[in-house]
């Protein structure tokens, strides 16, 4: 804890402990997702969890005989098993969770288990399922959520580290941090390799990013560029959409920086070797997707509700309905929790929104516009991949789009934003300061507001009357710890990851103003604001030493 | 801290006699819509079970509960005597039982734009099947629907290829018809002779329908619902429409079959419509495992309850059996595991 306050006290420190402090910081956020949700409350958690369960068992390839069109059968614990029986609430926002049965940990006989996630590339699942291996019921279910989001932790940790590499890291680690939405820290929390898709995006991204940005001298950067082989490694061997990912993310590093750079970056040694481990790894990932592609046959199609194919319908029909609704994924980037149940509230919505509609919008104000060529490539991403993506799926799946499912390409698209502005002089006056800490409070609170928000839709249930005194007198489920324990630790934790973000940003600011010292700093507010010398919009920092180092001197 | 552990710790025993967790049932697509009625009834009484099914086909299903990959089966068939003893899968020496649990109808879909009702009996319904009649003015049909003009209008026959749920009353109701040469080769597929077989799910050969004036399809009765007309159909020489009251009438006067290895339902065309696919569930008599067998008896007793069978009619028009098949095959599946 003294080595935290040391840090944060002096902005981030050197990559190795900036990483450590990341990945506690997202652990303890994700983890604290994990114990708020209750079991199977996060989107599809029952298949991808007795998948898990499976395949440590040594369950890894569908069996012949096993494979019926609701999912694969697989042989786990009956409280593995059973986990399908604990959604009650499930699309019912009304319905508290106190519904579900409680899962026992001597409930251990082997008993068939289904699950739609039964071709799946197993890596990600051999991780999770450990604690299975040791534990049983409920404890054994929150210790492979904590292995998963330990997980996550890691990769996300890994992508702001390697973004504080870049020369001018304040814009893209700003809005980097501002990308982490409710939705994706809830995602974090749960059993699903979405959430490590998107984390491993994110640090694919940057680590490629940084080392481009770092082209002469790829040594500074080792941290990312080993970033960059994890991650691909990971993406690879995720989901098998989870390569469109990566190609999008490595497209639009490449685009965000000159071509020269980026074949000069391929000819270095160590880039080169970075390949080279890379490569292997991705293999794996495609043969895997031609062992679960000739796997045996399914008895029967996916039922109703699983699946509503239009095996007749037109395909640009698909795609022209996916475009038609770019944007209404958006709320679904910025919280739709539980299984699309429980929107985050209309005030956090409206915070997220509009800082990712000026986010959007920035690029059309800074010029000159060639600057934000992978920003214009990963926005035009954003409308084709997903539409091209669902129009394959449409004949055969009908329309099973979720915004979850765009947020590794959502995450790299903001995060070109911060690298189109990296080259603008990152605003330090007491104005810039004061409506930073604003800000950064209002997402303390939006992020505070969300996580209570869902717990009280576990607790006791959303009704239309407000019932959030209910929460204190008539619990009807409760969290390991307490709701209210998980909402103070979770205020708190979101506020040290702010405090350590608003120190990197502004050296030598508190996040916190003291009243008699902030009346007479807010007096002087617009008076310094005239004095200060601002960069006007478009002009760049290309002259302007590097305000994003704000580490001692040293080496790196 | 305290309170969530011992929470959780609290959870480390099942109390004795629980009855919780998941069953997997493989079987009859017409069956999947009453399985989830009888699922959400179930859930809804017994807190912490659930059902998942999949609508892989009846044959599918009773291999699937052979091989051991299922909990249950849903067919339109009991099992023989040797096929619920030899059960083994999830079984204990005891083998299998099967209760017939519902009634879903069937019924000779029709289009002809503007013309809402035709009678149809086993002899013409034949020929038209095999393409021996071809334009619904035939006399054969005209001949039964005195005072309906028919229009000079190609019959093009849309039939679920079989083998399938649906097929198998049809066969039944043909079969039993002195006169008409009905020789399937299965309970289940159609004669050889057959025409317009379509290999698609219910639903787009509905979507077929839908779009061929002058088409005849055979679905069930959830989905003709309003949107088709169902043809009156002839048994016991009279005609009988496709309405619930009627299905339930031959329901009510079916003579109910009962043995220690299942209660078997069938209809009576004397008193209503007869055109059924009756839903068998089989489960073991006794699992392997404790647990399961007190899971089992549990949906068992539940899906025949009144609530359960409400649920199917209203959500998939599906109907009870008789008040003799439900107290029977409750009393039966009551004794499955009582050898434990």
């Amino acid at each position: 804890m003294t080595l935290f306050l040391s840090n944060v006290r002096r902005g981030l420190p050197r990559p190795l402990p900036t990483f450590g402090l990341l990945a506690t910081i997202f652990a303890l956020l994700f983890g604290l997702w994990a114990v708020a949700t209750p079991l199977m409350g996060a989107p599809d958690e029952p298949a991808h969890t007795i998948k898990a369960a499976a395949v440590v068992r040594g369950q890894v390839l569908v069996e012949e005989g096993t494979s019926f069109g609701h999912g694969v059968h697989v042989r786990v614990p009956n409280y593995i098993a059973s986990l399908h029986a604990q959604s009650c609430y499930k699309f019912n926002r009304a319905q508290a969770a106190d519904c579900a049965a409680p899962v026992y940990a001597d409930d251990t006989f082997t008993n068939i288990g289904v699950t739609s996630a039964g071709s799946y590339n197993p890596m990600y699942y051999w991780v999770v399922g450990l604690p299975t291996l040791f534990m049983s019921g409920a404890p054994a279910i929150y210790a492979m959520r904590l292995v998963s989001a330990a997980l996550c932790a890691l990769f996300f940790a890994a992508g702001f580290t390697a973004l504080t590499e870049l020369r001018r890291p304040k814009y893209p680690v700003l809005v980097a941090a501002l990308t982490m939405t409710p939705m994706i820290l809830f995602l974090g929390g749960g059993i699903n390799p979405n959430s490590l898709e998107i984390a491993a995006t994110m640090a694919a991204f940057a680590g490629f990013v940084v080392v481009l940005d770092n082209w002469r001298n790829t040594r500074r950067v080792l941290p990312a560029l080993t970033t960059v082989v994890a991650a691909t490694v990971v993406l690879a061997n995720a989901r098998q959409i989870s390569l469109v990912w990566l190609l999008c993310a490595l497209i639009v590093g490449v685009c965000s920086f000159r071509l020269r750079r980026t074949l000069a970056v391929f000819t270095d040694r160590r880039v080169l070797t970075a390949v080279a481990v890379a490569v292997p790894g991705a293999l794996l990932g495609f043969l895997w997707m031609y062992v679960a592609a000739n796997g045996p046959a399914n008895v029967g199609v996916a039922p109703e509700g699983i699946a509503n194919p239009h095996p007749d319908a037109p395909l640009y029909r698909g795609f022209m309905i996916m475009l038609d609704r770019t944007y209404d994924f958006f709320p679904q980037y910025i919280g739709t929790m539980g299984w699309l149940d429980t929107p985050a509230p209309e005030l956090v919505t409206l915070v997220w929104g509009g800082l990712m509609i000026a986010a959007l919008v920035v690029p059309f104000c800074v010029r000159p516009l060639r600057n934000w060529t992978g920003y214009w490539v990963a926005l035009a991403m954003l409308y084709l991949v997903p539409a091209l993506l669902q129009t394959a799926l449409w004949r055969g799946m009908g329309f099973i789009w979720q915004g979850r499912y765009t947020l590794p390409l959502v995450v790299v698209l903001f995060v070109s934003v911060g690298l189109g502005l990296r080259k603008l002089r990152f605003p330090t006056s007491p104005v810039a300061v004061h409506i930073s800490r604003v800000m950064f409070w209002l997402i303390v609170f939006c992020h505070t507001l969300t996580f209570v928000y869902v717990l009280r839709r576990y607790v006791v249930g959303i009704s239309e009357i407000a019932n959030w005194q209910t929460l204190f007198s008539s619990p009807d489920w409760q969290p390991p710890l307490g709701w209210f324990t998980l909402t103070a630790a979770y205020l708190l934790v979101t506020a040290a990851g702010v405090l350590l973000l608003f120190r990197y940003l502004h050296p030598g600011q508190p996040l916190i103003v003291r009243a008699a010292a902030s009346g007479g700093k807010v007096k002087g507010l617009a008076r310094a604001g005239r004095q200060h010398e601002q960069p006007h919009v478009g002009e760049t920092a290309s002259a302007v030493p590097n305000t994003g180092d704000l580490l001692p001197p040293g080496p790196r | 801290m305290l309170s969530g552990l011992l929470s959780l710790s609290a959870c480390a025993t099942t109390p004795p006699g629980t009855v919780q967790g998941a069953l997997t049932g493989i079987g009859s697509n017409a069956a999947q819509g009453a399985v989830s009625a009888w699922g959400l009834a179930w859930g809804g009484a017994v807190k912490g079970t659930s059902v998942s099914y999949s609508p892989d086909g009846s044959a599918a299903g009773l291999k699937a509960f052979q091989d051991g990959q299922a909990h249950f089966a849903v067919s339109s068939a009991p099992l023989t005597q040797q096929e619920a003893t030899s059960v083994r899968g999830m079984c204990t020496s005891d083998g299998a039982v099967s209760v017939a649990a519902g009634v879903l109808p069937v019924g000779v879909a029709i289009k002809i734009k503007g013309v809402n009702d035709v009678v149809l009996d086993a002899p013409t319904l034949a020929a038209i099947l095999q393409g021996e009649i071809t334009r619904w003015n035939d006399p054969r049909i005209t001949g039964l629907n005195t005072g309906t003009e028919l229009p000079d209008l190609e019959i093009t026959v849309i039939a679920p290829e079989g083998p399938s749920d649906t097929v198998r009353p049809v066969n039944d109701y043909l079969n039993g018809e002195a006169g008409v040469a009905w020789d399937p080769d299965s309970p289940d597929s159609w004669p050889s002779t057959v025409i317009g077989q379509v290999s698609s799910p219910p639903l787009d050969l509905a979507d077929k329908l839908d779009d061929t004036n002058g088409g005849l399809s055979i679905l069930d009765g959830s989905i003709i619902g309003n949107r088709f007309t169902a043809a009156q159909l002839v048994f016991d020489g009279k005609p009988r429409r496709l309405q619930a009251s009627s299905v339930v009438d031959a329901v009510t006067t079916g003579e109910v079959d009962s043995s220690p290895r299942g209660v078997v339902q069938k209809l009576d065309g004397a008193s209503g419509y007869a055109l059924g696919t009756v839903l068998y569930v089989h489960m073991c008599r006794e699992y392997s495992e404790p647990a399961l067998t007190r899971l089992s008896r549990s949906l068992g007793q539940s899906l025949l309850s009144e609530d359960a069978q409400k649920n199917a009619n209203a959500f998939a028009f599906v109907m009870s059996p008789s008040r003799t098949a439900v107290s029977e095959a409750r009393a039966l599946i009551g004794t499955n595991g009582d050898g434990q």
